[in-house]
């Protein structure tokens, strides 16, 4: 067991303090610390981590000097879009990668051909990779040409297929939100959990506006199910922040019911190490093949899924 | 007797000391969203703070004493007379000085202050200023609309498929205001581009106003204070202010709607029409 393992088990050195934390939250810890004791960190992990952040920070600040870019192309339909931005920020990403690990393999929204198919086949098969970058270089495309500043870089890596670290970058708020398996969330370098919401009549729930249709009517019927259990509901156009928003607190939960692997890929580590909880439909814990699921901050997370089961939206 | 107009050097003036007081009330609500916050229930779903309460403290106080003649129009003092004022054609001020506050007692940045004026029953100015964001927008009639201090305008997009949609869900859950909402939604989801929800009618107004989405549309939120500001914005960013019904915008229904475009304007009405209304939802009325 390398030195890095060992220290990714040593409660003295987590990043996240006991004291401050809720009970909570706390729980949410000692879940984290049952399963590091099952995984074993690489010992480049965090100098990836650092690659990825500065990657991530690289590509977003271009992003933010090209927002309101012209459409080029639409992708499986009209609503699907394209702008020459996405694959620039991608080109970004790739550089930075190649040349601190050039035997590092990506699975980037922009080299994948557009579709649920294709989506499916590219990850199964840059799964064979050691280490994998799952790449959305503008996770909220839609936002961006409007100019609607909310929209994200985000990063998500597996090592030999589990997800080991997650990066998402928001410049227009200047956030960067990271997560290493074991070690917690940082939002800016400072930790962040889960909120505290215990039902779900409590909770801000955050959900998609997919482009695809099918999706579209699975949000129309988890909305009608939902609306009048949980306090309030919210849809931002992009899965990254959504999802670094649960990370942090300022959303309970988050459900879609069908994302493509780089839409989650880093949000779910930030959420699952932030103390929460992300699983499909049926409450299977999420993998990067996850498509329909639902990121919460825990305590809300069964009633929530009962909703969207009832609503039956992972049907698709 | 007719009330006069105000010209654009009183105009100015107002925006400028009404400007102060938004960015002093952000300050609170900033300081607040970072520490704890005291929740007190006003009922299910609608929450009133000790920072609401606070902020408006600050606003009132000094509008009123500067403007000892005008009318004021607000969430508590409505809430304690049990009904909503006339409005009367005298300058009449409408303040939210926490306008979501739901959004507020989760820490979700979309929170602002919105004050706005009206004049001959018409939205002649308005501020919203939302702290968390760093953002204030302002507009006088004649004097167009600004964010932060650059002058902004409404995308002008004419076409409701590239259209990205704001709207919100309001505190009333029954059922049949439910079902009229998702009727709404379906019906404009399937016609656009996006839709988004953010939680404030101000900043979701404000974002017509400045391009960032296209039309917005909300019907049955707290008071006419939540609206004032943000039609005030959007008339002077070029946009159409308009009531979902597609009737002309009347101040103190609780229903609004805003486009970037009279295109727009008539493709949005004419897909929540199968929706314009329920019993349970606030009236349509011309003042």
């Amino acid at each position: 067991m390398s030195a890095f393992c060992a220290g990714v088990r040593v409660q003295g050195s987590r990043p996240l303090g006991s004291t401050g934390l809720t009970r909570r939250a706390r729980s949410g810890l000692s879940h984290r610390r049952r399963s590091s004791l099952r995984c074993c960190l690489p010992e480049e992990s965090s100098a990836v981590l650092e690659v990825v952040i500065r990657a991530a920070e690289d590509a977003a600040s271009h992003m933010m000097n090209r927002v309101g870019a012209e459409v080029e192309k639409t992708k499986i339909n009209s609503r699907d879009l394209l702008t020459e931005v996405d694959p620039e920020c991608q080109e970004i990403i790739e550089k930075h990668m190649r040349s601190e690990f050039p035997d590092h393999g990506i699975l980037g929204e922009e080299t994948t051909p557009s579709g649920r198919e294709n989506s499916v086949n590219a990850l199964e098969r840059a799964l064979k990779e050691e280490w994998l970058w799952i790449v959305d270089p503008i996770d909220g495309t839609t936002n961006f040409v409007h100019s609607q500043p909310m929209s994200a870089v985000s990063i998500g890596v597996t090592y030999k297929g589990e997800l080991v670290l997650g990066v998402i970058v928001d410049p227009y708020r200047s956030e960067t939100f990271a997560a290493m398996k074991g070690q917690g969330t940082t939002l800016n370098g400072e930790p962040v959990t889960v909120s505290n919401e215990q039902t779900a009549e409590e909770a801000l729930v955050a959900a998609g506006s997919p482009t695809a249709t099918d999706s579209l009517h699975a949000v129309i019927r988890g909305l009608a199910v939902m609306m009048p259990e949980v306090r309030s509901m919210r849809m931002l156009g992009s899965a990254a922040v959504m999802y670094g928003w649960v990370a942090c607190g300022r959303l309970t939960a988050y459900w879609e019911p069908d994302l493509h692997s780089w839409d989650s890929a880093a949000g779910a580590i930030l959420v699952t190490e932030a103390g929460g909880r992300i699983t499909d439909l049926h409450g299977n814990d999420y993998t990067v093949r996850t498509r329909s699921l639902l990121a919460s901050n825990l305590w809300t997370h069964e009633p929530l899924r009962a909703l969207l089961l009832r609503a039956e939206v992972h049907n698709l | 007797m007719d009330v006069k107009d105000f010209d654009s050097g009183e105009l100015s003036e107002m925006l400028a000391f009404v400007s102060d007081l938004a960015s002093s009330a952000g300050q609170i609500i900033a300081d607040a969203i970072r520490a704890k916050k005291l929740v007190t229930n006003k009922s299910q779903r609608d929450f009133v703070t000790d920072t609401d309460e606070k902020c408006e403290v600050i606003i009132l106080d000094a509008l009123k004493e500067k403007y000892p003649t005008h009318k004021f129009i607000g969430e508590e003092e409505t809430a304690k007379a049990g009904v909503l004022p006339d409005l009367t054609d005298e300058p009449t001020w409408f303040c939210d000085p926490l306008d979501g506050t739901t959004n507020f007692v989760h820490g979700f940045p979309f929170v602002c202050v919105s004050i706005g004026l009206t004049l001959k029953k018409q939205p002649v100015l308005g501020v919203v200023h939302s702290p968390i964001l760093e953002e204030t927008f302002t507009a006088a009639k004649g004097l167009g609309a600004l964010r932060n201090g650059s002058r902004i305008s409404t995308s002008g997009e004419t076409q409701m498929m590239r259209s990205l949609v704001i709207t919100e869900l309001g505190p009333d859950r029954s059922p049949s205001t439910l079902d009229t909402w998702m009727g709404r939604y379906r019906s404009v989801a399937e016609r656009c581009r996006s839709m988004r929800g953010i939680g404030s009618c101000a900043i979701g107004m404000a974002s017509v106003a400045c391009g960032r989405a296209d039309a917005m549309y909300e019907v049955g939120f707290g008071g006419p204070w939540d609206c004032v500001a943000g039609a005030a914005l959007v008339t002077e960013a070029g946009g159409c202010v308009f009531d979902p019904s597609g009737k002309p915008f009347s101040v103190m229904c609780r229903r609004v709607a805003c486009s970037a475009s009279p295109a727009l304007e008539w493709a949005l009405a004419e897909a929540l029409a199968p929706n314009s209304s329920n019993p349970s939802e606030p009236e349509y009325f011309a003042l």
